[in-house]
């Protein structure tokens, strides 16, 4: 359960990427792309940001890099999910359910009196 | 790395010129957007650089562990050489381990005892002759309660017992001591009590402790071994408490573990008993030995025993190991030796393997593996032979030190728990691969120069085996085979040092001879007269025992002597202007001596046996010398300017010059037994060795008569040249084994050169040479060889030896004898080694060796 507002960064920016590379592969750039699209814009990610999380998610062995080539023929670095990157976000994901339906529960509910 | 971000911030541009930006506004955005591009950039960095880092790491771990495995699997391919390789390094390594071992147990351990380094032992010397003698009780005594260089001197003697009991009648090696020696040693004890100094006084009731091995086998380690009796010597002895186990005196004088501990008989002041001292901090050897010669005196004792022999306090290893170091330093120099030559032939085995793969060595760089690739391959290969040998060799140890425990050469008796302890295993463990690297640097570099193109193009092997692996394998071949003639030049010497220790004249016949060490002690029978009494009623009951056909009454074994210092002066020859007095051996016999020591006299007879007649007899050295015209028997000699009386010779004895040692050049004499000096009974006999019998038969007589010892002649001899003929066994094991080592290095160069000239060798006899001159032309390389081998091991052989002599002024100059002797050996075996591929030179076939082409 994310505590500090960094952890809540963090903890969101990585399930953000890991769901991203569910797809399949991709470069740091259209992972960045995909997010973008995802939330209609609403979220977009400080790049540096970005590259700190990748790789940080790479020394947790969450995700896999190699260096391949773009479709535009250029040399990139592609990041792909390993297993334990899949069941880490599984269960990141069970746990953001959860946390996101207990906040909107609370804000749905009525107004106490004063 | 910084390429990424560099991809990305070009996406980004790319992508914002596509919605109509100019490229400085692209620009512009994208940093924006991206945040801290100098932060991101260190970090990635920072990281990329730990993880090549890391993979480098395993990447070379894998290699390592791709290469050990292909190098394992290579040798199961090859069992035969693989198998050669392991047991040659395993022999070179277990033996070298087992040396290591004995040196740290034996020179390098300390002694097991508190403080052992400021333990000394005492000794008498006196300047001028290298003759040592135990001091006294007495002078111990005076020396017991310190000084000021030194806090307390006691004293311990070894003697064999008879234990009795139950119908057995068995000989164990105890120790008297001063009864505070054994807790000033650290000795602890597991039951019962100590020794006390009431103990030691005359008069005191008889008590003894136990070893603790003695408690175990003896008494089932059962507490009430504790106030039982035994019978030693005649005496009802109580056993009052055990010792520790682990403790003995051993580590100081070499002599057997004791089974009992006894308290020193204090009513014998003059007896000999050796002596071991604590000195103080500060306190030197010298400082110490001149203390000792002030507490003699100021306790009213005589500095000098015999006016010659004064106190040296002297370092305990020093004494204990004289021929000990000899021999330790003799089998280290041998063993490295052998450790070389071993080496030298796996290397060579390695050089011709590599010579044999060079065409898969030549796929492999042609596919771009670069030369240290290579060979790191052939090195890691050589690690896994090394550690395969060093596996064995570590068994070969620990088997070799459990054959020397069995041997038990009488020097090295502490090798008893001789193991292998962590810091041998180190060394053992980093030999093993300084001995891989050194024996795999020279064939991977050989190996790595491989020309790939000449190995695809499968050209014959001789193009391409380097003439720098052709000289390094001769090279080799030539370094063992001088090594194995240093190592056999340095066997012979021992072997003729021994032969010469033990072709000495004896004078007598050593079989069916023995002898037995009485003593009777003043303290159970006071009166001398009593005493002689008894020993001639021992004497008469063992001349009764079947089989013993002659007994004479001595007070020496033959193989030992008293020792006699005084001017020796001829009738009817001048004076000199000053008495010189000299030591001299002196051996006194009763009747009969040389009838039953088998050493027929050359002259006359033997000396009349009672005490008084005043005759002598000389041996025949001494006769030649001193009266030169050959006129000794009649002559008349006296001992003492002053108050001798004149002696006359009547007989000349043959020789015995064995094991005299220091005595070489001193005139030997027999003389009458003086009163009371009658100690030993020197037995003849036929048929089986009646020693027990005639013991029991002495205790049969008087209880008050002790059996200090009972042994063959042949036994004695061979305990006195049991340790040099241990260091010469083994010294030359290893050199046979090095030249037969050296031989089949030579035989591996010899016959690699053969297989790969064939063609020319076919050529030669296609063109009418004869086989025998083939074959001669064959053995003339290997005779190069073999030369070069000779020339280099005798300069070798030479500098070693000044080196070891300078060490151990013992061993003979190198004898022209001994090196033709070893120098033939080398050629006859060199020759042989070579005889086989000559013999398969003489026959190769001209046509199938010119058809098959070059």
């Amino acid at each position: 359960m994310p505590k500090t507002p960094n952890d809540l960064l963090h903890g969101t920016l990585d399930i953000l990427i890991l769901k991203a590379l569910t797809m399949g592969p991709l470069h740091g750039y259209a992972i960045s792309r995909w997010i973008e699209a995802r939330t209609g814009g609403l979220l977009a990610i400080e790049d540096a940001a970005l590259y700190k999380a990748l790789h940080r998610l790479e020394r947790q062995h969450a995700i896999a890099a190699d260096w391949g080539v773009s479709d535009t023929n250029r040399k990139a670095k592609y990041y792909e999910l390993t297993r334990r990157g899949r069941a880490a976000l599984r269960t990141e994901a069970r746990v953001w359910r959860r946390y996101a339906g207990a906040v909107a529960a609370v804000l749905r509910s009525a107004p106490t009196s004063r | 790395m910084a390429s990424e971000l560099d991809f990305h911030l070009d996406m980004r541009i790319a992508e914002l010129r596509a919605l109509g930006h100019t490229e400085s506004e692209a620009r512009d955005e994208a940093l924006r957007r991206f945040g801290n591009l100098a932060e991101a950039r260190s970090t990635l960095t920072r990281d990329a650089e730990r993880q090549a880092g890391r993979s480098r790491t395993a990447a070379w771990f894998q290699d390592f562990g791709r290469d050990a495995w292909f190098g394992l699997r290579g040798l199961r391919r090859r069992p035969a050489f693989a198998g050669l390789a392991v047991a040659t390094i395993g022999l070179g390594l277990g033996l070298t381990t087992a040396v290591l071992a004995i040196v740290n147990r034996l020179v390098l351990d300390p002694l097991p005892y508190p403080e052992a380094g400021r333990l000394a032992v005492v000794w008498l010397g006196a300047p001028g002759t290298g003759i040592q003698i135990s001091p006294t009780l007495e002078m111990q005594s005076a020396w017991q309660d310190g000084s000021a260089g030194f806090e307390w001197a006691y004293a311990h003697q070894s003697e064999q017992l008879l234990l009795e009991g139950d119908g057995i009648a068995e000989l164990v090696p105890t120790r008297s001591v001063s009864p505070a020696l054994l807790p000033a040693l650290g000795a602890r004890f597991m039951a019962g009590r100590r020794l006390a100094p009431a103990d030691a006084l005359p008069g005191a009731p008889p008590v003894a402790l136990l070893s603790w091995g003695a408690w175990r086998t003896r008494f089932g380690a059962s507490p009430d071994a504790i106030g039982r009796t035994v019978r030693l010597e005649g005496k009802t002895v109580t056993i009052v408490g055990v010792v520790a186990k682990g403790f003995d005196l051993t580590a100081l004088d070499g002599d057997e573990r004791a089974e009992f501990w006894l308290p020193l008989d204090t009513s014998r002041p003059g007896q000999s008993v050796s002596v071991v001292l604590l000195r103080r901090a500060g306190a030197g050897l010298e400082a110490v030995t001149r203390e000792l010669g002030a507490r003699l005196e100021a306790a009213g004792q005589p500095r000098l025993l015999y006016d010659k022999f004064g106190p040296i306090a002297k370092a305990p290893s020093e004494f204990a190991s004289e021929s000990r170091a000899r021999s330790l330093w003799l089998l280290t120099v041998a063993v490295a030796l052998l450790l070389g030559v071993a080496c030298a032939n796996v290397a060579a085995l390695l050089l011709s393997q590599a010579a044999t793969r060079a065409q898969e060595l030549g796929v492999r760089s042609a596919l771009g593996a670069g030369r240290g690739r290579v060979a790191r391959q052939l090195v890691t290969e050589a690690a896994v032979l090394g550690g395969l040998g060093g596996l064995l060799g570590l068994g070969l140890a620990v088997a070799a030190l459990g054959l020397t425990r069995v041997v038990r050469p009488a020097n090295l008796l502490q090798l008893d728990d001789a193991t292998l302890p962590p810091p041998v295993l180190l060394v053992s463990l980093s030999l093993t691969f300084v001995v891989a690297l050194l024996f795999g640097a020279a064939p991977a570099w050989a190996g790595s120069r491989a020309d790939a193109s000449a190995a695809l193009a499968g050209r014959s092997r001789r193009s391409f085996d380097s003439r720098f692996a052709r000289l390094l394998r001769s090279g080799l071949v030539v370094g063992q085979l001088a090594a194995s003639l240093v190592l056999l030049s340095g066997a012979g010497l021992l072997v003729r040092g021994f032969l010469h220790e033990r072709n000495l004249p004896l004078g007598f016949e050593p079989a069916g001879l023995g002898w037995i060490r009485l003593a009777v002690s003043r303290q159970d029978v006071p009166v001398p007269a009593v005493r002689e009494a008894l020993i001639a009623e021992a004497h008469t009951a063992v001349a009764a025992v079947p089989g013993i056909e002659q007994v004479a009454l001595t007070a020496d074994p033959p193989l030992g002597h008293g020792v006699m210092e005084s001017e020796f002066l001829i009738e009817g020859q001048p004076l000199p202007g000053e008495p010189v007095k000299s030591l001299m051996p002196i051996r006194m016999i009763g009747a009969e001596y040389f009838t039953t020591v088998g050493m027929p006299l050359v002259a006359g007879r033997a000396p009349d046996a009672r005490p008084g007649s005043a005759e002598v007899v000389v041996d025949r050295e001494t006769a030649g010398r001193l009266w030169p015209g050959g006129s000794a028997v009649g002559s008349r000699i006296r001992f003492n300017r002053d108050a001798g009386v004149w002696h006359t010779v009547v007989g000349i004895a043959p020789e015995q010059r064995a094991l005299i040692g220091a005595f070489e050049d001193a005139p030997f004499l027999y003389t009458p037994l003086d009163p009371g000096r009658g100690e030993t009974l020197v037995l003849r006999w036929r048929g089986e060795v009646p020693l027990e019998r005639a013991s029991a038969a002495i205790r049969a007589v008087d209880p008050r008569i002790r059996v200090r010892s009972a042994v063959t002649a042949t036994g004695a001899l061979d305990e006195r040249l049991g340790p040099r003929s241990f260091t010469m066994a083994v010294v030359a094991g290893f050199a046979l084994l090095a030249l037969l080592l050296a031989a089949v290095g030579l035989y591996g160069v010899i016959a690699l050169m053969v297989s790969q000239r064939n063609y020319e060798l076919g050529v030669r006899i296609a063109l009418g040479a004869a086989p025998g001159a083939v074959a001669r032309m064959v053995l003339r390389e290997g005779a190069i060889r073999i030369g070069a081998g000779l020339l280099l091991g005798s300069v070798l052989a030479a500098g070693l030896g000044t080196v070891v002599r300078s060490l151990s002024p013992d061993v003979g100059s190198l004898n022209g004898g001994v090196w033709a002797g070893a120098a033939l050996l080398l050629l006859g075996t060199g020759l042989l080694a070579c005889w086989a591929p000559a013999r398969r030179a003489a026959r190769v076939d001209p046509l199938t060796t010119l058809r098959a082409g070059g």
